[in-house]
């Protein structure tokens, strides 16, 4: 792996745009595949939200009886991160994690894979589509490019169709760590006792998670920043477990959880993935519910038959127009209630895999293999 | 026991309004966390009580038997409202 601008650098074979979970994997899996490939990223160094917003839990990794759903690099990495075993809440598995843990392995593998150039503090900046394909991007002509930007910047530079973006059922959160707490984020009760004192407070709703050391949760609340100290404050004040809990958290800030979506050669939709349809050309499976959250904190989950996984097929992962671009994570072609459940973690890094393969198939081709079967 | 049938009868009628106005039969033995009562759900139904009955409910009756259904709701609320103790 090079360091360098982008500027002193010739062609190559697939650009990659945004390096979180989807973007990573996509890195990787197209380097491997044996084309010259390279990361920009207007941050410092890889992660995104998976590495900055302070989550500390993979979902999507699993099925319902805690298997993998996905091999190759989603499993690969998910296994690289992890120090301990999955845990079971509800229906369903996620894996705890350390974000700074997330961010140096990521860099790890970025650094092992061959012929991959990554450029931090480079936000994509222009795109130029010639006869229907993108030919070059930022100072780089390129023969691919992969969107991983979460909010399809690509697409938008290059006027390409975006689907709407969807803040009413994919609202903003404030994530922050919790330390110092006791409390069992996976039983309906205790979560109740801690829910009840802040609606009396007039507070929306918090919604926990476990953290990666012990005593630790990750709070996922649904009000603004500001509101955050006082919510701290009912906890310690009403909750049982809570009395002496604090957050190292310096500052809070919103993370947004819609993505924009390219319209591509297949729009994944919500009843394909609650009815876990197959496809001819799947190249990713996924089982997590279908997860909205409104503005009020509520979380309305919608899951799948018992132990039953969708396919995203590979035409999602590819734009309708240009051919050349591909695209991984939040930016799939996936309609609000699919993203929904796509959008989580372990699903990203195993679209980015895959799109990173199809397109490493598709510059070597140089043209559409839409059935080509991809190893899981 | 006629106090607790009244309390059940207020508590159906806001769950009759607010949760299951899609024709969805409720009685006083319905479980509540097996008809689809997650916790935010319970937390409006708890504020209800509260605003409702000039009550505020102590952690200690946040319990899977006191919110099994709404008839278990109504006992905790008028034991409450005597200053009992929960039952052992
Ligand atoms: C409140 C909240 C809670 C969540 N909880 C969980 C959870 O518990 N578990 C879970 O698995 N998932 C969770 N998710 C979902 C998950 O975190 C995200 O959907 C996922 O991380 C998105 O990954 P991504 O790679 O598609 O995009 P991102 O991680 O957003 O990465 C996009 C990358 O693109 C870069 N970028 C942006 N603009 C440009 C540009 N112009 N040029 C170049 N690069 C650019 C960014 O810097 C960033 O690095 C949560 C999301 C939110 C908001």
């Amino acid at each position: 792996m090079n360091d360098r601008p982008a500027a002193d650098f010739p062609a190559c074979d697939i650009a990659v745009v945004g390096s979180g979970a989807a973007g990573l994997a996509a890195a990787v899996s197209a380097a491997r595949a044996g084309c010259t490939t390279r990361l920009i990223d207007p941050r410092a160094g890889p992660g995104g939200t998976a590495g900055f917003s302070g989550l500390t839990t993979l979902c999507g990794l699993f099925d319902e009886a805690g298997d993998w759903l996905n091999g190759g690099f989603s499993r690969e990495f998910a296994e690289a991160l992890a120090e301990g075993p999955p845990v079971r809440q509800g229906r369903v598995w996620l894996l705890p994690y350390q974000p700074e843990r997330f961010r140096t392995r990521a860099a790890e593998f970025l650094a092992g894979a061959p012929g991959l150039t990554v450029h931090w503090g480079t936000p994509l900046g222009r795109v130029q589509v010639e006869d229907g394909h993108i030919v070059q991007l930022n100072d780089f002509p390129v023969r691919a490019v992969i969107d991983c930007s979460g909010t399809a910047e690509v697409a938008r530079l290059a006027g390409i169709p975006c689907l709407a973006t969807d803040e009413i059922t994919q609202a903003p959160a404030v994530i922050f760590p919790l330390h110092g707490v006791r409390h069992d984020c996976s039983s309906p009760l205790a979560n109740l006792r801690l829910l009840l004192p802040l609606a009396r407070a007039g507070l929306p709703p918090l919604h926990l998670q476990p953290g990666r050391e012990p005593d630790t949760v990750t709070a996922k609340f649904s009000g603004p920043p500001a509101q955050v100290e006082e919510v701290i404050t009912v906890l310690r004040r009403e909750v049982t477990g809570f009395a002496h809990c604090s957050s190292p958290a310096r500052e809070f800030h919103c993370t947004p959880r819609a993505g924009r979506m390219i319209l591509g050669r297949h729009l994944l939709s919500g009843s394909e993935v609650l009815t876990a349809q197959k496809f001819a050309d799947g190249v990713v499976r996924g089982a997590w519910p279908v997860e909205q959250w409104n503005a009020a904190g509520q979380c309305r989950l919608r899951y799948l038959p018992a132990g039953a996984y969708y396919d995203i097929p590979a035409r999602a992962l590819q734009a309708a127009e240009p051919r050349n671009l591909f695209m991984a994570g939040k930016t799939i072609s996936a309609d609000v209630d699919a993203i929904a459940s796509a959008r989580v973690m372990g699903c990203c890094l195993a679209t980015g895999a895959a799109a990173g393969q199809l397109a490493a198939a598709w510059v070597r081709s140089g043209a559409d293999s839409p059935g080509t079967p991809i190893a899981r | 026991m006629s106090e607790i049938l009244a309390v059940e009868a207020r508590l159906l009628e806001f769950l009759r309004t607010e949760r299951f106005s899609a024709g969805r039969d409720i009685t006083a033995e319905t479980d509540l966390v097996a008809s689809g009562f997650d916790s935010l759900a319970m937390v409006s139904l708890l504020m209800f009580v509260e605003k409702s009955f000039g009550l505020w409910i102590p952690q200690n009756e946040l319990t899977g038997e006191n919110l099994q259904n709404p008839h278990s709701l109504a006992a905790m609320v008028v034991r409450l409202l005597h200053n009992q103790p929960p039952v052992a």
